[in-house]
């Protein structure tokens, strides 16, 4: 029988179908280990394997799903892993011969490598290598990983299958509105799982067909490996107080040919489905030639991944700035950071380049004194636990970037591999072994050629040893190096011109340590900036720099743009939108608005607290009396927006704002007039009642009343009865407001209510919060209930006869 | 006991941040200000929170109409509307996850220094990010749950359909919750507030856990409205129908 890929590259295979359900009808116990229940019921497995082999199915998976170490721990049962998985690989051959594929089946463990979970990464290889090994010596065609739903652990089960097997290998992720649990696309999936070694790659389980057709869309997008899917039968629902999966196989059926269609190699189907439904499968496939692959559009691009962001370097894309500033060669504070393991000091570096927009981050760890095989991994797990980004090992130590690499859960660069032959010996394989890709210096044992030529030959002795140990040629990347200006000005031309001919005559990407250019002068932002322009000229596709240094961004954003690679100049015009508007903006057009109290009225209801200051200034000058400022220019705006968000036109968060900016006119009011009256009459006490910490609604309440006008005392959260009681009597409020979040709590209200009732029998109480509502307000006698600030605004004034509005 | 501790990915999509700002409620698109500090605060959670959960399972040692007690747990699940659900079940996932104690610092001085519009936009944030991670440790569970062949219950709280707050002391006895920094206050709030527990039981017979299905439902709570203390006001506001 011919092998299972290439097969796979030429007919559009049909899998088979769920075996949990099936083995239950069978006669499993629930709650017991299915792969256990095989060893003694044997022919029952059997026939389930025979069910879906008659309806057509060409691909027949393991009973393995659970048959590794860690899962079979569960039921103590660990030693028997070589056992169950040989076993299971041998039923499934006796029944389908070599006229079905035989899958070794290997789910996921329940447990995720560190960072997410606890286990070493290669802990998580020793485990599913057993599992692999003992599948491969059963018999099977192939290993297929699935319903993997972090990416960290199926890149460990990928690695184990590769290693310690010589079979092709499968894997498939189950996705939840496009993404896995842990954050991961398809595309990102297709990057990280190609560059390992995968075979063929795919989703299955997920919440049905439907959903994963957009899902295998982005997988055809993002690969030309084969692809596989296996949709669950729709998500269970109830039906008469049965788990029913609702697609039936009709429903199925009627997908089968859209997942061909689209390029989909192996069809099958997950949790749910039954023999009839592969049946009806078959039958809707109008073909089983596999659809034509995409036309490749130019030279592919370089893409990096971390779990959740991929990264694309080519010249369609956008340059890419790798921020540098995580270096302790470069920077003291960085090596006194190492030093003493201040890793927070090293993520709030990478969050600053990530922010000042760098996409990639370099990670050196080569301190001096230091033991980079221990700071690389930790520095890795730091900042993948705390950033998105794809990372950039700047390591040229094989034994320290082997540990780095294995606890990046993603696509890496490595920075860097150069012309030596040791150089390349050592750190190839390991960026075959782990799916990285390489940076390659354009320098050798005899140090860095000054002609451009020569570092050509260099990059291209490069480019066929890292295509020799099996790296595709879009995962190099080469750095035609520049020298200080300060010594040999002359030869910055030379890396130019490098660049140019790197990308003529190999077609690879480039990328280019800038920083060195200006080493040893002065205004180095100068010079960077400017040799940043005319690399970009030459075709470079990125730079590892400051991304801090805004003469680096700025030539950045203006370089893609004039080099053609921002179409539409989108990344420009939003990049200069973003940078021009908050700074130095004009002043407000609307001082100059002929009716200052409309101009003011309209900037607190858009809650623009900058310009309310200039406006009321101008509305005192036209006024001139404190009051007529209030009632004609703050009031009606809060009141216009209270309205509004009534009726539900604005949202909560506006009507703060608009509230915020009021206050800021209230608080100019107040500090410039202190003499004249700003409060309009009416004291409000208000507080959260005793027990609750939760002062997020109060403390809007509290703003508001404080914004119309009113004199409010906030006592802060947990407040106890009697503080409330002294509060109220010590500033005579009118009004005494409680707030509550929980049902736990709100039963304090009545206690604090009666408090007042026996001692002040004048006030008035109002209660609010997220669980109170109207009819528990009557029930424990206030005066009173809002079910939002505004209302509670409105509460206050009724019982507040002064106020004037 | 063997609890599992992981640290969790926070990946939030404004669309699930949205509900936690009655954003979504007017109709329109967010006014730009808004939309800027919704962006500066989601920038901001992200980087404060360190996000970590415990998953334990439990066997259950005794059932009766008013409480659930655990094997080797301090922990008795009761309230009459909760303990209802864990008929059929043989065992129970307890759940905590919390955001950090980084979250309730920042939020404190917000408080201080900045409008209250600031402070409920990223409080918002910081909810719909707590309710992120449980969702994320639900799946997790669920998942387990399901390929053991049992079913999922809904996923129940202290404090929530009957069930005494109090019990939330011996929830975190029960699952170590010291391990990630979670602890009680003497009114039996978690500590940081930005935490949560919960408790998903494993059942022997199908059980309603139609939420996740439901699309219209004005919030990412996974109790279903009629479950909610919050469904009188929400609806009233939202109009969605009863879910």
């Amino acid at each position: 029988m011919a092998d299972f890929i290439t097969t796979l590259r030429k007919q559009v295979l049909l899998g088979d179908g769920a075996m949990g359900t099936m083995l239950a009808a069978q006669g499993l116990p629930p709650g017991e280990s299915p792969e256990l229940w095989m060893l003694s019921h044997p022919r029952a497995v059997q026939e389930v394997h025979r069910a879906y082999f008659e309806a057509g199915s060409q691909v027949i998976q393991t009973n393995t799903f659970g048959a590794s170490a860690l899962k079979l721990k569960e039921y103590g049962a660990a030693h028997l892993v070589e056992e169950i998985n040989k076993r299971a690989a041998q039923l499934v051959r006796e029944v389908v011969g070599d006229q079905a594929f035989v899958a070794g089946i290997i789910g996921p463990t329940g447990q995720f490598p560190v960072p997410l979970g606890t286990i070493p990464w290669v802990e998580l290889v020793e485990v599913f290598g057993q599992q692999a090994r003992a599948l491969e010596v059963g018999g099977v065609d192939f290993i297929f990983l699935e319903t993997f739903s972090d990416l960290g652990e199926i890149r460990a089960a990928l690695f184990a299958a590769r290693e310690y097997t010589r079979l092709p290998v499968a894997c498939s992720l189950t996705y939840t509105k496009g993404r896995t649990l842990t954050g991961t696309s398809p595309q990102i999936a297709a990057i990280v799982l190609e560059a390992m070694g995968a075979a063929c790659i795919g989703a299955n389980c997920s919440t049905g067909a439907e959903e994963l057709l957009e899902v295998m869309k982005e997988y055809r997008r993002s690969t030309r490996l084969p692809l596989l899917v296996e949709p669950n039968a729709g998500m269970p629902v109830l039906v008469d107080g049965k788990t029913v999966f609702k697609e039936t196989p009709e429903d199925m059926a009627r997908f089968a040919e859209p997942f061909r269609a689209l390029g989909v190699n192996l069809i099958g189907a997950c949790c749910g489905s039954t023999p009839a439904h592969i049946k009806a499968m078959g039958e809707a496939l109008a073909s089983r030639e596999p659809a034509p692959l995409p036309e490749q559009d130019g030279p592919p691009a370089t893409r990096l991944a971390s779990r959740s962001r991929a990264v694309t370097i080519g010249p369609r894309e956008l340059p890419v700035i790798i921020g540098e500033r995580i270096n302790p060669s470069a920077r003291k504070a960085v090596a006194e950071a190492l030093r003493q393991q201040n890793w927070d000091f090293i993520v709030r570096e990478g969050e600053l380049q990530l922010d000042a927009g760098a996409l990639l981050l370099d990670l050196n760890t080569g301190l001096a004194g230091g033991d980079e095989t221990r700071l690389l991994p930790e520095g890795v797990r730091q900042l993948q636990m705390s950033l998105d980004c794809p990372l950039v090992l700047d390591c040229t130590n094989p034994a320290a970037l082997e540990k780095g690499l294995q606890e990046f859960q993603g696509k890496a660069l490595i920075n860097s591999v150069n012309g030596d032959q040791k150089s390349l010996h050592s750190i190839l394989p390991l960026a075959k072994k782990y799916g990285a890709a390489v940076l390659g210096l354009t320098l050798n044992e005899s140090g860095i050629p000054a002609r451009a030529r020569e570092r050509l030959q260099i990059a291209r002795e490069i480019v066929e040893a890292a295509e020799h140990y099996g790296l595709p040629r879009e995962d190099i990347i080469i750095d035609c190096l520049v020298l200080t200006a300060a010594t040999s000005p002359e030869l910055a031309m030379e890396t130019v011109q490098a660049i140019k001919l790197v990308k003529v005559h190999l077609g690879v990407n480039t990328v280019l340590g800038l920083s060195n250019v200006s080493h040893g002068l002065p205004q180095r932002s100068w010079l960077n900036a400017a040799f940043l322009a005319l690399a970009l000229g030459a075709g470079l596709d990125a730079a590892i720099a400051n991304p801090l240094d805004h003469r680096i961004r700025e030539t950045m954003i203006a370089g893609a743009l004039l080099t053609g690679r921002d179409s539409g100049a989108r990344n420009y015009l939003a990049q200069a939108g973003r940078q021009v508007s908050p700074a130095g903006s004009p002043p407000s057009k609307e001082v100059d608005v002929d009716d200052p109290a409309r101009a003011l009225q309209r900037a607190i209801y858009n809650g623009r607290q900058e310009a309310v200051i200039p406006l009321v200034q101008k509305l005192l000058e036209e006024k001139r009396d404190v009051l007529s400022v209030i009632n004609e220019g703050i009031i009606p705006a809060l009141e216009t927006i209270g309205e509004h968000f009534a009726q539900g036109e604005a949202y909560l968060p506006q009507l703060i704002l608009a509230g915020d900016a009021a206050k800021k006119a209230f608080d100019f009011l107040k500090d410039n007039f202190p003499g004249q009256r700003t409060a309009q009459g009416g004291t409000v006490v208000i507080g959260t009642v005793e027990g609750d910490i939760h002062d997020i609604g109060k403390n809007i309440v509290s703003a508001l009343l404080e914004n119309h006008g009113f004199r409010v005392l906030d006592l802060g959260k947990s407040v106890p009865a009697q503080a409330f009681l002294e509060a109220a009597r010590r500033e005579k409020a009118d009004v005494v407001g409680l707030s509550a979040l929980m049902t736990t709590t709100m039963v304090e209200m009545p206690r604090v209510i009666e408090l007042l009732r026996q001692e002040l029998p004048g006030v008035k109480v109002i209660v609010g919060g997220a669980v109170v509502t109207a009819e528990y307000a009557r029930e424990i006698g206030a005066d009173g209930y809002g079910a939002d600030a505004v209302e509670a605004v409105q509460l206050v004034r009724g019982f507040c006869p002064a106020h004037k509005s | 006991m063997k609890v599992q501790i992981l640290n969790l990915p926070l990946l939030l999509t404004r669309e699930e941040i949205y509900p936690f700002l009655n954003l979504g409620l007017a109709p329109g698109s967010i006014p730009a200000n808004i939309d800027k500090l919704v962006d500066t605060y989601l920038r901001h959670v992200t980087r404060l929170a360190k996000p970590q959960g415990l998953i334990r399972v439990c066997s259950i040692r005794s059932l009766s109409p008013e409480r659930v007690e655990l094997a080797d747990a301090s922990l008795v699940i009761a309230g009459s509307r909760v303990v209802a659900h864990f008929a059929a079940c043989e065992k129970v996932t307890l759940l905590a996850a919390t955001l950090g104690p980084g979250i309730d610092r920042f939020l404190a001085g917000l408080q201080q220094t900045s409008g209250a519009a600031d402070a409920f936009i990223f409080n918002g944030i910081a909810s719909a990010a707590a309710e992120h991670i449980t969702e994320t440790l639900d799946a997790l569970a669920v998942r387990e749950i399901r390929r053991s062949a049992y079913y999922p219950t809904a996923r129940f709280s202290p404090g929530y359909g009957g069930w005494p707050l109090e019990s939330q002391q011996q929830f975190i006895e029960s699952i170590g919750g010291e391990k990630i920094g979670l602890t009680v206050t003497s009114h039996y709030l978690l500590q940081p507030v930005k935490s949560v527990t919960a408790v998903i039981g494993w059942s022997r017979v199908p059980l309603d856990r139609s939420y996740e299905l439901l699309r219209e439902k004005p919030c990412q709570g996974t109790l279903t409205c009629r479950d909610c203390p919050l469904k009188e006001k929400c609806l009233s506001k939202t109009g969605a129908s009863q879910a």
